[in-house]
């Protein structure tokens, strides 16, 4: 990134001038004593829900920690199995062999697990980088995902414990026509520093430079490793010398990362291999079991609503829908209400929540006095634009019935089925809608 | 050195007249939208005023902002109504600045991929240039933490800013 271009964005930022009025008015306020009346804008909101999911073992005979992860608690659907490669692709030098061992793209998502397995006599020491050829894929924004691709950690192998496994899941902003092209770069160490297991690792796997026991373990030669096999020299003083004066350098930033272990004298680079799946690509994405053709539009009690989009992949659900609220939402929260519920033709519960992100274009102020959003006088009516992102819904469905949320208390010990269904049954018929799926 | 760093008294106007940009920036970079930049922007404002804190020097001052305004924007996330849900950041709102290069459109976008506390960190660190240790004292982390953040949120950036989109370091 350079630096010149990071500022001339920034600089384009300013606080505008009502904005500074207000504050000098609020804060003589403050100053003579008086209560200040906090006032809060709203132009545009952005939000996004991640909702973990508990994950349950798939009572399957086939086995794949990819379908474990998408289908937590039913079989994988036959779209899903049908797409899922496995034995994917393979590549080895100096000892190792980095083998990608599963792969299930749809037209939203890509997820891959792989493999890195030594041969090597001596104990080896890898970071992980990949690529996607798509730069709108998105990983969830780091949390609540599945992704394990080391994390600036070396992973270390032994020749008893020879193999450790990464996975990723991605998911795309708009639905991708050709099929996405993935690489995976391994980049392997050794050391002469001796592995010591430390039982409390936290402490030292991200200890400042000076840390005492780190000054320690680096008078003696010795490396800390925590219980799982991950291990980190990142706080070590020769490591995090050669980093910085890497990347004040403007190195690259993989160059910098790897570099800085090879410069700090304390590790010697063995080999790097890298991967690039799929490799016998048709060009095409798997297409989705159902597509919305066109928008759909539906006139409710209190709002009117289009739904955009609504993909039914193989192995990821994506709907878009905007709401055109009749009047200004009452709560505070501005998810209840415009958040829905899924329901199949038999009043089953459908799962997909991964991510929903709410647009609000509006220009809004809320008054915390009143408790309610007033909207800018001369302004347009707003639109929420929400876009649900997760995992496949079941085959077989013939409609979808959207069920708005409410404000409703969750009973101490009560099932999310439950709780949701009580939800179901208090929302207005009027308020509902179906799509139907040909 | 800025010209916000500058010395001055203990005028309240003087203060947001000097640090407004600086708070605003911050506080945009970390919420990654104007309307939570301006509920920040007035929160550490106010926050000043209350405190009615002695500084030892104007970098001390300085400090206390930028810790105030990064805890006030991580306090918008931690809102009861916020408690399950976290901005994607719309910089993509770009407010208009004419002739601003396609560069830097493609580097607001790749930086709504990053979470607020990272996007805090690189403004710290790219635009306020502060050192990483510097950074790791204002915001209490540990300097190892910062650089292992601030070496993800590069890698993350470049790996957003090369595959299309023609974009290329300008450094190297």
């Amino acid at each position: 990134m350079d630096k010149r271009d990071y500022r001339e964005l920034f600089d384009s930022l300013a606080p505008r001038d009502a904005l500074l009025r207000r504050t000098e008015r609020e804060a003589d306020r403050m100053m003579s004593r008086k209560a200040p009346r906090r006032v809060v804008r709203t132009t545009v909101i952005v939000i996004l829900v991640i909702l973990a999911t508990v994950g349950v073992a798939l009572a399957v005979t086939f086995h794949s920690r990819i379908l474990d992860s998408i289908f937590p608690k039913d079989e994988p659907s036959m779209a899903a199995l049908n797409a899922l490669q496995t034995d994917v692709a393979s590549v080895s030098g100096d000892g190792l062999t980095l083998t990608v061992d599963e792969l299930l793209m749809d037209e939203n998502s890509l997820s891959c697990t792989w493999t890195v397995t030594s041969s090597r006599a001596e104990d080896v020491y890898y970071l992980t980088y990949y690529d996607l050829d798509d730069e709108s894929a998105f990983d969830g924004y780091g949390e609540n995902t599945s992704k394990d691709v080391g994390d600036m950690t070396l992973v270390r192998l032994t020749p008893e414990e020879n193999s450790y496994s990464g996975n990723l899941r991605m998911f795309y902003e708009t639905p991708r026509n050709e099929t996405p092209r993935m690489t995976i770069r391994i980049y392997a160490f050794t050391t002469g520093l001796i592995p010591v297991k430390i039982e409390n690792s936290s402490g030292v796997i991200h200890a400042d430079e000076g840390d005492p026991l780190v000054v320690e373990l680096e008078s003696k030669g010795e490396i800390a490793c925590d219980g799982e096999r991950l291990s980190s020299i990142w706080a070590y003083g020769a490591v995090q010398r050669a980093y910085e004066a890497l990347v004040s350098g403007d190195a690259d930033d993989e160059v910098a990362e790897v570099g800085a272990f090879a410069k700090s004298g304390l590790m010697e680079e063995v080999t790097a291999i890298s991967l690039t799946v799929p490799q016998d690509s048709d060009g095409t994405a798997p297409e989705a079991a159902f597509r919305l053709d066109a928008p759909q539009t539906f006139r409710l009690s209190d709002r009117t609503v289009v739904v955009n989009q609504l993909n039914l992949d193989a192995a990821s659900t994506t709907i878009q829908y905007d709401i055109y609220p009749d009047e200004l939402p009452e709560a505070r929260n501005l998810l209840i209400g415009y958040r829905y519920l899924l329901f199949d033709q038999d009043g089953k519960l459908l799962d997909v929540d991964h991510s929903l992100g709410l647009d609000m274009s509006a220009n809004l102020e809320y008054d915390e006095n009143a408790g309610v959003w007033k909207l800018d006088e001369g302004a347009e009516k707003p639109k929420l634009s929400v876009t649900v992102s997760g995992n496949p819904l079941p085959e077989g469905l013939t409609f979808i019935r959207f069920v708005p949320t409410c404000e409703l208390e969750r009973r101490k010990g009560e099932s999310a089925n439950t709780y949701y269904g009580r939800m179901a049954a208090l929302a207005d018929e009027a308020g509902t809608f179906i799509v139907e799926l040909p | 050195m800025n010209e916000e760093s500058r010395h001055m008294g203990d005028s309240v106007h003087e203060v947001i007249s000097a640090y407004a940009g600086m708070v605003y920036r911050l506080a945009y970079a970390r919420t990654g939208n104007r309307a939570d930049a301006e509920d920040v922007f007035q929160e550490v404002f106010l926050k000043y005023c209350t405190a009615r804190q002695e500084f030892s020097s104007e970098e001390h001052r300085k400090a206390w902002l930028i810790r105030t305004t990064t805890h006030a924007s991580a306090d918008v996330f931690r809102s009861a109504w916020r408690r399950l849900v976290r901005p994607t950041a719309d910089l993509p709102e770009r407010p208009a600045a004419p002739g601003r290069s396609e560069r830097c459109d493609a580097l607001a976008d790749a930086l709504c991929r990053l979470s607020g506390r990272d996007r805090a960190i690189i403004h710290l660190y790219y635009y306020e240039e502060m050192r990483t240790e510097e950074i790791a004292e204002t915001l209490s982390m540990k300097p190892s933490t910062v650089r292992s953040r601030l070496a993800r949120s590069r890698s993350k950036l470049k790996r957003l800013l090369t595959p299309k989109g023609g974009y290329s370091d300008g450094q190297a």
